[in-house]
């Protein structure tokens, strides 16, 4: 288990700054898929002595359509199937994506984190199997299969893993146990896994420390993501990661015994007064506190 | 344990700190021209603070041109002493319990601040020899005419330095058991014996229990800086924990981890540094130590804000997560109290 960082990797200031925290693992958040933006972003994270370990994730405006299983769906998943043969060919070996249209409706709210720091709310509604008929879920998993069953061979041949990331910020998504369970027999393939997030997990209800021993056993958990949620009234908070010091410390206690080799990667902190927007100082804390977590453990 | 920054009184810096999740602060006021802190001003700081949901439980430190006099002997050090005790009544009053004061004549020794940290951050380095040869380079107070007057001309010998910081301590210890305020002697750092003909005298830990035993009191006690006990040569700074926490003479802590010890040391990031951070921790729990623990300096980070944030982020997080880690880890390992 590595500490990573998720940036913007063309900043040589940022990845001075992942350094200087002992940071050797880069997870690159780009917005140009062109073989020589690629390139460019492999070359200044190796020559900053730094490793790339993947990119963020693919583009959701990019396969809209085969979310939604429309026409023109074809004509996306070819251009998907493009950026990951560039990837292939530029030596990035992973990239996340995700299966929900991020909608106004479902926008985190802006809330009141610790200390007035500035944080997200995710209405309660977005909580997993909300409203969604079992003919909309059905459909939802056949367009996944038909998206899967086209992208992960040329994925393979390019030798680029798939990291599907569960996320509050639309409804209707597969996020708990049961789901990505079938997720994973719906795509076998060793280069199909997960972006792991215990903390949404927890929210379904879940206990992440049993998935995390069976699915990293599995070869399931490509990256782990660390974040730390509060339930209240009005929905879940991001808060920083200490405030919810238990249910951090039993996922890395899984991913430690399990033997977890991948990327540990934060959420961004709530926003803290005076920060960069990409949030330098939060970032800070977060790496800080999970190194110190990680030597406790021994 | 109580984790604290040291903290300027400033909307940004307050709030900083409560993002971090901390509930103490360290400050300071500037010296005063009247020769004592006020005791408007200590009021006004505590609920400046306290506003903000901190408590303001140390002063680092006192001023040195309050008792600079008494520090090296001079002429007036009667009249320095009687302001140092309106000082500590005065906290009493306001209810700020530990004052931190420290007994560097020459004041902290560093001879270069270079990026040669981890990514190239700055560190700051203490080498004796090259203290040697540009002695006038290593003193951090050069900018203080009032006592660069006193420095190469003025050889001191440890004896003597002992002497003025007994009267110091007969002075002082018996106004703090009154005023309930614990006074902590900060070590000198760098912690060599002498430098420049000027003796070093709480630069081992010998020094350290001399200073305790020369005037036994529940108010004289230790400002334990971590990183100047762990770079004293040959000393394993956690055993001092035991040592001293034992003692019950640590009343306030910073916490840093350089790497080497005299006579060369550099401030790196407290993960990188030579001591098991794991262990101090452990041994501040296991020594019952309650007070105040301050984040000290770290190497500078690109890029950084004035106050540092970025640097001091990363040291709050990771002493919270040391103290988190220990936590959780002890109560996982009590034995269960179950049923009756």
């Amino acid at each position: 288990m590595r500490l990573a960082l998720t940036m913007d990797p063309l900043q040589d200031s940022d990845l001075l700054f992942a350094q200087q925290l002992g940071v050797q693992q880069i997870i690159a958040d780009i917005a140009r898929w062109d073989a020589p933006s690629l390139a460019a972003a492999r070359n200044r994270v190796e020559e900053a002595g730094l490793q790339l370990v993947g990119i963020e994730s693919l583009p959701v405006q990019a396969y809209v359509s085969a979310i939604k299983g429309e026409q023109g769906r074809d004509g996306e998943i070819a251009q998907v199937c493009e950026m990951l043969r560039r990837m292939g060919q530029a030596g990035i070996s992973l990239v996340g994506y995700r299966w929900a249209i991020p909608g106004p409706a479902s926008l985190p709210a802006d809330g009141q984190a610790r200390g007035g720091a500035s944080g997200k709310v995710y209405a309660k509604g977005a909580a997993p199997r909300s409203a969604e008929t079992e003919g909309e879920r059905e459909r939802r998993w056949q367009n996944l299969a038909y998206f899967l069953q086209a992208v992960l061979p040329v994925a393979e041949e390019a030798g680029v893993r798939l990291a599907y990331q569960p996320t509050l910020a639309a409804p209707g998504l597969l996020r708990d146990g049961e789901d990505l369970e079938q997720l994973f027999r719906l795509a076998p393939s060793s280069f199909h896994g997960l972006d792991m997030d215990h903390g949404l997990l927890a929210l379904a209800g879940e206990d992440p420390g049993a998935m995390i021993r069976r699915w990293v056993g599995q070869g399931r958990i490509l990256v782990a993501q660390v974040r730390s949620f509060r339930a209240t009234d009005e929905g879940y908070e991001e808060g920083f990661l200490d405030e919810d010091r238990e249910g951090l410390f039993r996922a890395l206690h899984a991913y430690r015994e399990a033997g977890f080799a991948g990327p540990l990667r934060p959420a961004p902190s709530p926003r803290m007064v005076g920060d960069t927007p990409w949030g330098h100082k939060g970032y800070a804390f977060s790496i800080g506190y999970l190194r110190a977590l990680l030597q406790a453990m021994g | 344990m109580k984790i604290a920054l040291y903290v300027g009184m400033t909307e940004e810096e307050v709030q900083f700190s409560r993002q971090l999740g901390l509930r103490y602060v360290v400050s300071s006021l500037p010296p005063n021209p009247k020769g004592y802190l006020e005791l408007d001003d200590l009021l006004r700081a505590r609920d400046f603070f306290a506003r903000a949901g901190l408590s303001f439980d140390v002063i680092e430190n006192l001023p040195v041109l309050h008792y600079h006099k008494v520090m090296f002997g001079l002429p007036g050090r009667e009249e320095q002493m009687d302001n140092v005790c309106t000082t500590i009544r005065n906290m009493g009053i306001a209810g700020i319990p530990v004052l931190q004061y420290q007994w560097m004549l020459l004041g902290g020794l560093r001879t270069e601040y270079s990026p040669t940290g981890r990514g190239g951050a700055r560190v700051s380095r203490f080498d004796w020899e090259v203290a040697k040869r540009s002695p006038l380079a290593a003193l951090d107070w050069r900018r203080s005419p009032d006592l660069l007057i006193h420095a190469p001309d003025r050889p001191l010998s440890s004896e003597q330095v002992w002497e003025n910081i007994t009267y110091f301590l007969q002075r002082a210890v018996p106004v703090a058991e009154e005023a309930g305020v614990k006074i902590a002697a900060h070590p000198d750092d760098a912690p060599i014996p002498s430098f420049m003909g000027v003796a070093r005298i709480l630069s081992s830990p010998e020094g350290l229990q001399r200073l305790i035993d020369t005037y036994p009191s529940p108010c004289n006690g230790l400002g334990f800086c971590q990183g100047t006990v762990a770079t004293m040569a040959g000393v394993d700074m956690v055993e001092q924990i035991y040592r001293f926490g034992r003692q019950g003479k640590i009343f306030f802590a910073h916490f840093r981890n350089p790497q080497g010890a005299v006579p060369k040391f550099d401030e790196v990031f407290p993960d990188e540094g030579d001591t098991d951070m794991v262990a101090a921790v452990r041994a501040y729990r296991e020594v019952g130590f309650d007070g105040v623990i301050r984040v000290d300096h770290a190497p500078g980070m690109v890029d950084d804000w004035p106050h540092g944030n970025r640097t001091f982020a990363f040291q709050v997080g990771y002493f919270k997560g040391l103290v988190d880690a220990l936590e959780m880890m002890d109560a996982a390992a009590a034995p269960a109290r179950g049923g009756n």
